[in-house]
C-alpha cells in the first residue's frame, strides 16, 4: 500500500467513526460525505468529474468501507460512473451484468430482479458481452419495485416495458467494466471477511469456556486458522487481478480470467468466513444487537452479486477448455 | 540489461526444450509426484549440463546468479512436464541454500559445484522414529570428538537415502538445555563407515523411503552447517524454503493436464464449473508460490506464508485427483490417476503435516 493509500484508508475510518454517531438517523450521510470528500469517484479522471488516482486507490476505500461495515452504492456507483465515462449530474448510477439475454440499443421490453439501489439511483448501466448501455430510470415504461437484499440493503426488480436503452458513447470495452466492477465486489468482500474475522479472533482470545480462552480447543483454533489461510489467498488472488487491471497493455482474456479467479476466491472465502465466525461466536452472534451479521449477511448478499460465483467458474472452465492446458499454463505462469 | 521477463522466458524455453527433446524419444515418462518418485541421474546431469541447478547461487560455485522467481520458472517447468527431477531436487531446493547461508566458505566451496553439476545427491536425515512432526524431539547425538563428532542415532522417512550421495543431518550435539536448544545441522558422506540404510516400501510398491542408522559415524569439524547448537532456527528458515515452493502445488498437475485433455477430446462440458473452480485455485496457489520467492529474494524467510501455501496447495493437488476420479478417467493399477492416488497421503504429511502448518498460522494469528 502506498502511502496515499494509507492516508486514504485514514480517511474512510475517519468517515466511519462519525457515520456510526448518525447510525440510522442519517442513512444518506456517509455516501453524501463520500461525494463531497472526493472519495466516491476516484478512478475516474477529474474532467470528467472524478477525483483521478488509480483503480486500486479506489479499492483501498471500497475496503475500508466495507470492513467499517457501511454500506453505500459506492462499488455499483462508481464502476458505473466509469462505464458511462461520467459523474451522473441528477445523483448517481448504478449496475447490472446482462450474460443471457441479447440486448441491443433501442426500445427494450424486460424485467431484471436483483438491481441495486433501483430506487435511489437515477440511471441504469447495463453490460452486456459486448456492449454497454445505459437509460434513465425516472422515465415512462420504467417499474420499480423496491426491495431489500438478505443483508437488508435496497435491491428490486426493475421492469422495462419499450423504455429506450442507448449505447454509451465512448465507453470502455464492456470486458473492463464487468471486470472493475467484479473487482470492486471482490473488495467490499474483502473488506466485510476481514471484520468478520477480526471479530471472531478477538472473541475467541478473549471469551473463556472450560477454564479458559476457546482458542485452547483445538477445533476452534483450526477454524480460526482455516480462516486467515484464506484471508491471505484471497488478497493473493486480490493483488494479482489489480496489477494485471492497472497494466494498460495487458490482454483482456489474461484480465479476465485473473479477475475471475480472484472474484471466485472472494465468494469462497465470504461463505467460509460467514460459516465459521457465526459458529465459533455461539449463539450471541447471531443475535441482532451484536454486530455480526452485519458482516455474514453482506457476506451472503454479495458473494453472487453481479455475476454468481457459479457463472464465473463454468466461463472459467469453458475458457480452459477450449483453449487448451498450453493456453492455460500460460495463464498462469505468467 | 536482459528484462526479467526475458530471462523467465529464457529458462522456461530451456527447459521446454530438453523435456521435449527426451518426450520425442521416450527417454522419459511424465509422472505426477515426480520431484519424488522420479529419479533419473541421466536427466539430472543433462539439466546440470545447461546450467539449470543452482541457478541462484554465485557464480564462483557454478551457479548464475539469478533470483528465486527465475527458479520458480524453471522448477514450475520441470513438475508441469513430470520430469524426473528426484535425484537433484534436495540440493537444489534446500541443502545448496542452507550451506549459503550458513556454511563456511570451505564448506561451500567443497559442496555446491557438486550438487550443481548433479554429483552430490542428498538425502534428509530429519524424521525419527520418534520425532516427526516434533522435530525438534530429535535424539540422534552427535559427541563431541577432536576433529569433530560421532554421531550414533537413527532417521527414518529417509527419501532416496540408498541413492544419494550425502545425508544431511538434525542432531543433537548439546543435551543439557530444552530441547530447541542443543541442535546443529550437519553434512555426512553416505558411504561413511557406520551407516546402514534399510529400505521401506510405500503402499505403491516404490522404494523411495528409507530406515538410516548411524553407529559412531565420524563427522569433521568442517561439514558442521552454521552455528553448532544454532541447529534449530537454522532448519526452521530452510524448512521455508522447503514448503514454500511449486512442488507443493504441481505434483500433480500431470493429472489435471490429462483430465483436460480427457475432457477436450469427449467435448463434455458437465464439469465446466468444476474445472473453472480448480483453475481459479491453481493461478492464486501458483501467483503465492510467486509472492514467496518474492519475498526470499527480499531477504526473507517467509515462514507462515510457505506454510499456508503448503497447506492449501497440497489440498489442491488431492483435489486434482477427486477431480480426475470424477470425470472418468481410467483408475486401473498402472493409470496415472492411480499413480497419484497412491503417492497422495504423502502430500500433506511430508515436509510439515497440514494439521501442524495450521497451528503455525494460528500462533502467528494470536501474536498479531
Amino acid at each position: 500500500m502506498s502511502q496515499h493509500q494509507r492516508d486514504l484508508a485514514l480517511s474512510v475510518d475517519n468517515l466511519a467513526q462519525r457515520a456510526n454517531d448518525r447510525a440510522g438517523r442519517e442513512p444518506d450521510w456517509a455516501w453524501e460525505q463520500l461525494c463531497d470528500l472526493g472519495l466516491a469517484y476516484i478512478g475516474l479522471a477529474e474532467e470528467r468529474g472524478g477525483s483521478g488516482g488509480s483503480l486500486g486507490d479506489l479499492l483501498v476505500v471500497v475496503r475500508g468501507l466495507a470492513h467499517a461495515g457501511l454500506a453505500t452504492p459506492i462499488v455499483e456507483a462508481s464502476t458505473a460512473a466509469y462505464a458511462l465515462g461520467a459523474v451522473p449530474v441528477d445523483g448517481f448510477a448504478t449496475i447490472a451484468v446482462e450474460r443471457k439475454r441479447n440486448l441491443a440499443p433501442g426500445p427494450v421490453t424486460a424485467e431484471w430482479s436483483d438491481i441495486r439501489f433501483p430506487d435511489t439511483a437515477a440511471t441504469l448501466v447495463v453490460v452486456a458481452a459486448d456492449a454497454v448501455l445505459a437509460t434513465a430510470l425516472r422515465q415512462p415504461g420504467v417499474t420499480v419495485v423496491a426491495g431489500r437484499d438478505i443483508a437488508d440493503l435496497p435491491c428490486g426488480m426493475v421492469q422495462f416495458l419499450q423504455v429506450p436503452l442507448a449505447a454509451v458513447a465512448d465507453a470502455p470495452p464492456a470486458g473492463e467494466v464487468s471486470d472493475r466492477l467484479a473487482m470492486a465486489r471482490a473488495a467490499a468482500l474483502l473488506g466485510t471477511a476481514c471484520a468478520a474475522y477480526e471479530l471472531t479472533r478477538d472473541y475467541v482470545l478473549t471469551r473463556q469456556q472450560f477454564g479458559a480462552p476457546l482458542i485452547e480447543i483445538p477445533a476452534v483454533s483450526t477454524a480460526l486458522a482455516q480462516m486467515a489461510v484464506r484471508i491471505g489467498f484471497t488478497e493473493a488472488a486480490f493483488e494479482r487481478a489489480l496489477a494485471l487491471c492497472e497494466l494498460s497493455h495487458c490482454s483482456s482474456m489474461r484480465r479476465l480470467s485473473a479477475v475471475a479467479s480472484a472474484r471466485i476466491a472472494a465468494a469462497e472465502l465470504a461463505s467460509l468466513v460467514a460459516r465459521t465466525a457465526h459458529q465459533l461466536h455461539g449463539a450471541l452472534g447471531f443475535t441482532e444487537e451484536y454486530r455480526l451479521h452485519r458482516f455474514t449477511r453482506a457476506l451472503w448478499a454479495w458473494r453472487d452479486a453481479d455475476e454468481p460465483e457459479r457463472d464465473l467458474c463454468i466461463r472459467l472452465g469453458r475458457e480452459a477448455l477450449t483453449a487448451g492446458e498450453a493456453a492455460l499454463w500460460q495463464e498462469i505462469s505468467a | 540489461m536482459i528484462s526479467p521477463e526475458r530471462t523467465w522466458s529464457t529458462l522456461r524455453d530451456q527447459v521446454r526444450q530438453l523435456t521435449d527433446e527426451w518426450l520425442v524419444v521416450g527417454r522419459y515418462a511424465p509422472r505426477n509426484d515426480c520431484w519424488l518418485r522420479s529419479f533419473d541421474l541421466d536427466f539430472s546431469r543433462e539439466l546440470a549440463a545447461r546450467g539449470l541447478i543452482g541457478i541462484t547461487w554465485p557464480t564462483e560455485f557454478g551457479g548464475a546468479g539469478l533470483d528465486a522467481r527465475c527458479r520458480l520458472a524453471v522448477t514450475e517447468e520441470l513438475l508441469r512436464a513430470g520430469a524426473p527431477v528426484a535425484a537433484h531436487w534436495i540440493g537444489d531446493r534446500q541443502i545448496g541454500p542452507a550451506i549459503l547461508r550458513h556454511g563456511t566458505p570451505e564448506l561451500q566451496r567443497e559442496l555446491l559445484p557438486g550438487i550443481v553439476a548433479a554429483d552430490y545427491l542428498f538425502c534428509l536425515g530429519m524424521s525419527e522414529p520418534e520425532a516427526g512432526s516434533d522435530l525438534a524431539a530429535v535424539g540422534t547425538r552427535a559427541r563431541r570428538l577432536p576433529g569433530g563428532w560421532s554421531v550414533t542415532g537413527r532417521k527414518i522417512w529417509t527419501s532416496n537415502a540408498h541413492r544419494a550421495t550425502h545425508a544431511y543431518l538434525l542432531a543433537r550435539t548439546d543435551d543439557s538445555g530444552r530441547k530447541h536448544e542443543g541442535l546443529s545441522e550437519l553434512i555426512l558422506d553416505i558411504d561413511s563407515p557406520g551407516i546402514e540404510i534399510s529400505p521401506i516400501r510405500d503402499m505403491s510398491g516404490e522404494h523411495h523411503f528409507n530406515e538410516v542408522t548411524f553407529t559412531e559415524v565420524f563427522v569433521p569439524e568442517s561439514r558442521l552447517i552454521g552455528v553448532e547448537g544454532n541447529g534449530w532456527r537454522q532448519v526452521v528458515e530452510q524448512l521455508s524454503f522447503e514448503r514454500g515452493g511449486p512442488e507443493r502445488v504441481l505434483s500433480t498437475y500431470p493429472l489435471l493436464t490429462e483430465a483436460i485433455a480427457w475432457l477436450r477430446d469427449a467435448d463434455d462440458d458437465r464439469f465446466d464449473e468444476e474445472l473453472g473452480a480448480l483453475v481459479a485455485r491453481l493461478a492464486t496457489l501458483r501467483r503465492q508460490c510467486w509472492d514467496i520467492a518474492q519475498a526470499v529474494d527480499n531477504g526473507h524467510a517467509p515462514v507462515v506464508q510457505a506454510a499456508s501455501l503448503k497447506y492449501l496447495g497440497t489440498e489442491f493437488e488431492n483435489d486434482v485427483i477427486e477431480f480426475a476420479r470424477r470425470i472418468g478417467l481410467p483408475t486401473s493399477r498402472q493409470s496415472p490417476l492411480a499413480d497419484a492416488l497412491l503417492a497422495s497421503p504423502g502430500f500433506t504429511i511430508r515436509g510439515g503435516a497440514s494439521e501442524v502448518l495450521l497451528s503455525i498460522v494460528t500462533r502467528n494469528e494470536i501474536r498479531r
